[in-house]
């Protein structure tokens, strides 16, 4: 907090500070200081989100203890004998308050009609809100549950040149870096500590049978320090855990572990499990919920990291920075040690790092379209509340002699608005208590529908800070609304003075509800476009061909044990045993084996420098992505061969190195001439690769992403211990069973590490679009119906209020088409204006909607001529049945009543 | 005697009954004496030393604020008539555990 300028929070603070009495705030000037070193004091114990909690309980505590302050206050003015008596004060404004909420409770229950429609409204719209708003705060907003998660930086190691082409460390490279910052007196002091970790599988084991195969962090022991755990049970890990290179014998469980493993046993500190045939005792249990960084591990164990080679590019590292010397400084300090050490480590040279904040780095991804979602439905709840503002204005027009009544009758004008501010915020109680129920359900269906890899999906819950967020647009919302009756009243009252009696027709109130319908169409017409942008994206990127064919195809990802499988020989003939069992099953069509698999999230994506002979190095399309695939992969994923052969059982080992690429890597490096027969040189020219074939492209993250230049190399000149296995089977299920048996049976074990339906992760890929484009397309369908309902009401009360001048109008002579025509030209002028002030909008925040379009431009012209055209034909129909009965009505009629 | 002082008004007086204080220094004082069970925000803090101003139970304190410190502060101290409150809790309560520990040692013996 900046102490040159006030805070948001104190400035709150001193707004309801007010509330009491002046003589007790003129005694107590200090007031706002001492609530700001309160919360500078909680902001450093339990960081923003903590400051933010202690203001809304101050905010509370100065609301619960205002009136206590004035009854203390007037006692002691009687006390000093003063003329001024202020006893029954309050009393009087809760008589008042009482009688008003008994006034307002019986209307609402005399017109049960309107009172529903009007919660089913308020409901509608604020239940949305909630149930998006667990989403936004659980994601986004809610603690992450370690120390001042500010401070608390993931460290990227990316190319000067492009902050995306990322990769891991490399132990000796880090220990260099790390060394740079410790340094005596030539250390950076903006770093406060640095923990190294990387994920492995591990296989638990129960009476030698392989039970559960996971995910395990590996730590070099600051890991505790560094985040800042608390553990339930026992402690977190240290670095004396570490015993030379390789895995510690202790471990840190997580709750859900403890509890499944153990049954929550208090006494589990101390006990031993078998995690790859080792013993490992356990000397801690964690929270659940805190399993940081982002991944479903539920161990964490202590590792020696060392020269080994199989860690290149794997090693993560989170950075604790000083909060007084700010992230950018802490950057470029790291950044210097990184530079400092480059001459050691040529790897990297080129190399730089960034930092992020631990949030941003598992949340930044998806907070724009979260984003998106919390304002489209907060446009919804705009719609809702002009849709209030429009009932509750009709219904005061009806009011009006009610309300002059009263007026002659000696209440004053505060005491009415008073009744109608109590009306309108026991309506919208209503209508949010009812949302809670909706809330509960679409909060459900949210969680179901949320897109594979959204983070922190546990932590998406309905409790106290979402309900307090609904307490509080509950009543916002409801004072909103409530300014409409209360600014008709206003208005009568301005009439009655200036005795100018309104004319029919121009009722006071009557624009007001124009405006509130033009914003309405405006804000549906934005939803909708958005929405049918989505779709119309969605489709396309479903339409887009990914390279290769996923039907009937299952997978397993099969990690191999590096201490049984200690080198490349032997695990190509696991992988080679493997296939072949596939291969001679019935049920099996094709099978093979890929480093790199397209679509899965959870697959290495890599890329390497690459050299042609006679071309300098500095060339363009310098790197390529590298898999080495297995023979009959191609095959397969029927990934078309397009020149040249595939691999087989003439690429072994000990021939010649061989390589296939891609049409993109193609184009790139041979333009036009065929590639079969050139060959390139990968690891600095060390090892060269002759092409023996060329392949089609395959999008591979995802399928919007773009083609990128790829190049397959044979298992058996490049090994892997983990492989993703695929197989085309009667089904997919079926197919990734097989892989499963035929797993076991080569080694009972290695289990597969996890199964998958190609399509699924192929499905999931586009995920966020379509879970964009479900949800926007209900919202727009809601805002749509909520319109209508505006134009309708507002055209019915219209037709109401107009009826004397249509009746006329009749009796002059005029046609029933004629008049039909009046009503629908009305509608048509209020739905035109929102049409245009709705598709500018749309354009206005077109760019903020383009990044989540694919293969659609946000000014889609068909997009918005057909929402425009959407919009104008439920207009219309929701006009002609006000239109049809103000035609059919007999002018006779009419008039005798009048 | 007079009713039992509600919890923050016998939290507000114990924790000025070894010197003057400040407010900001009472809000710690208390939660440090509660173990963080009991935090008084400014609202009901100053609701409070207002009452027990009131019931002349303590009083300003001359005590002037720390040229370091915020100038504004004011020092609360108890009154000769607040530190008798405070005995006469201390008596009451003691008095009540008494009575307590003995019907629950007449029962259970």
């Amino acid at each position: 907090m900046s102490p040159h300028s006030k805070s948001l929070a104190v400035r709150c603070f001193e707004l309801f500070w007010r509330l009491y009495p002046p003589a007790l705030r003129a005694q107590h000037p200090e007031a706002s200081s001492l609530f700001l070193e309160l919360e500078r004091r909680e902001r450093r114990r339990r960081g923003r989100v903590g400051a933010w909690l202690l203001l809304v309980r101050t905010v509370l505590d100065l609301l619960r203890h205002a009136p206590t302050a004035h009854r203390l206050e007037s006692r002691f003015l009687r006390s000093m004998r003063s003329p001024v008596h202020r006893a029954g004060h309050r009393g009087l404004a809760m008589t008042t308050l009482r009688h008003d909420l008994v006034l307002a409770a019986r209307l609402l229950t005399k017109q049960p009609l309107f009172t529903a429609i009007a919660a089913l409204t308020l409901a509608l719209g604020l239940g949305a809100n909630t149930a998006i708003f667990s989403v936004v705060y659980g994601v986004l907003l809610r603690p992450l549950g370690v120390d001042d998660p500010d401070t608390l930086t993931y460290v990227t190691l990316h190319r000067e040149s492009d902050r995306n082409d990322s990769t891991g460390f490399y132990p000796p490279h880090l220990e260099d870096v790390r060394e740079r910052l410790a340094g005596d007196g030539a250390g950076a002091r903006e770093i406060l500590g640095t923990t190294a970790f990387l994920f492995e599988a591990a296989t638990l084991m129960q009476d030698g049978a392989a039970i559960e195969i996971g995910s395990v962090l590996h730590t070099d022991g600051d890991f505790f320090r560094v985040v800042g755990y608390e553990p339930l049970l026992g402690r977190g890990l240290v670095p004396g855990d570490v015993e030379g290179p390789g895995t510690g014998n202790v471990a840190v469980i997580d709750e859900t572990f403890w509890r499944d493993r153990f049954g929550g046993d208090p006494g589990v500190v101390g006990r031993t499990i078998i995690l790859d045939e080792r013993p490992v005792t356990i000397v801690g249990v964690l929270p659940a919920h805190v399993p940081i960084p982002e991944r479903d591990h539920r161990l964490w164990m202590p590792r020696g990291f060392d020269g080994d080679p199989t860690l290149i590019g794997r090693v993560n590292l989170l950075a604790r920075f000083d909060a007084g010397a700010g992230l950018v400084a802490s950057e470029a300090a790291l950044r210097r040690a990184i530079a400092d050490v480059e001459p050691d480590h040529p790897r990297y040279d080129g190399y730089t790092v960034s930092l992020q904040t631990l949030r941003e780095a598992m949340v930044g991804e998806v907070r724009p379209a979260l984003l998106l979602s919390a304002g489209a439905v907060a446009l919804i709840l705009l719609i809702a509340c002009a849709n209030m503002a429009n009932l509750l204005l009709a219904r005061a027009s009806a009011r009006d002699r009610e309300m002059a009544t009263r007026r002659a009758i000696g209440a004053r004008v505060p005491q009415l608005l008073h009744q109608l501010l109590v009306e309108s915020l026991l309506l919208s109680l209503l209508g949010g208590a009812l949302s809670i129920a909706l809330a509960l359900g679409l909060h459900r269906l949210l969680v179901a529908l949320a897109p594979a890899g959204l983070p922190r999906v546990d932590a998406i819950r309905l409790d106290l800070p979402v309900l307090g967020f609904a307490a509080a647009i509950t009543i916002v919302t409801g004072v909103l609304f409530g300014l409409a009756p209360v600014a008709h009243v206003l208005g009568l009252d301005l009439a009655r003075r200036t005795s100018a009696a309104p004319r029919a027709g121009r009722r006071p109130g009557a624009r007001l509800r124009s405006a509130l319908v033009v914003v309405q169409v405006t804000v549906a017409v934005a939803l909708l476009v958005t929405a049918v942008l989505m779709i119309r994206s969605l489709r396309e990127a479903s339409a887009v061909e990914p390279g290769f064919d996923g039907e009937r195809i299952g997978g397993a990802r099969v990690y191999l044990d590096s201490d049984a499988y200690p080198d490349d020989a032997e695990e190509l003939a696991y992988f080679q045993q493997l296939l072949e069992g596939l291969a001679g099953r019935p049920d099996v069509e094709a099978a093979g084996a890929t480093s790199g698999l397209p679509m899965d999230p959870q697959t290495i994506d890599y890329d390497l420098p690459y050299t042609l002979p006679g071309r300098v190095s500095e060339e363009e399309a310098a790197q390529a992505y590298v898999r080495t695939v297995s023979p009959g992969y191609f095959e397969t994923m029927r990934i078309p061969l397009l020149e040249g052969r595939t691999f087989d059982s003439r690429d072994r080992p000990d021939t010649g190195r061989v390589a296939i690429v891609n049409r993109s890597f193609a184009r790139l490096a041979w333009a036009d001439a065929s590639p079969v027969g050139e060959s390139f040189s990968i690891y600095g020219g060390r090892r060269t690769l002759r092409v023996v074939g060329v392949v089609g492209d395959v999008r591979f993250s995802a399928l919007t992403s773009p083609y990128k230049a790829e190049f397959y190399v044979p298992m058996a000149q490049m090994t892997y211990g983990a492989m993703n296995v695929v197989a085309r089977g009667p089904d997919a299920d079926l197919a990734a069973r097989a892989i499963a048996e035929e797993a076991l049976a080569v080694d009972p074990s290695q289990p597969v590490h996890s199964s998958f339906a190609l399509t699924r992760l192929t499905a999931d890929s586009i995920a966020t679009n379509r879970f964009l484009a479900v949800l926007l397309t209900a919202f727009a369908a809601v805002a749509l119906a909520l319109a209508m309902a505006g134009i309708y009401g507002v055209l019915s009360q219209w037709v109401g209020e107009s009826a004397r001048e249509l009746g006329v109008r009749v009796a002059l002579g005029s046609s029933r088409s004629g008049i039909v025509g009046l009503v629908l030209r009305r509608s048509m002028l209020l739905g035109a204006v929102g049409i245009m002030l709705g598709l500018l909008g749309t354009q206005a925040i077109g760019t903020l909607i383009q990044r989540f379009l694919f293969g659609v431009r946000s000014s889609d012209p068909l997009s918005l001529i057909a929402t425009a055209a959407l919009i104008a034909i439920t207009g219309l129909a929701a006009s002609l049945r006000p239109a049809l009965r103000a035609a059919q009505r007999p002018p006779m009629e009419t008039l005798r009543a009048e | 005697m007079r009713d039992p002082l509600k919890p923050a008004d016998l939290h507000v007086l114990l924790a000025l009954a070894s010197g003057a204080l400040h407010g900001y220094a009472l809000v710690q004082r208390i939660e440090e004496e509660s173990d963080g069970r009991i935090r008084m925000l400014p609202g009901n803090l100053y609701a409070v030393l207002r009452r027990l101003e009131l019931d002349g139970l303590l009083c300003p304190a001359r005590k002037a604020p720390r040229p370091d410190e915020d100038q504004r502060r004011r020092y609360y101290e108890l009154t000769d008539e607040g530190r008798r409150t405070l005995e006469d809790e201390a008596r009451r309560m003691s008095a009540l555990s008494e009575r307590v520990r003995a019907v629950l040692g007449s029962e259970s013996g």
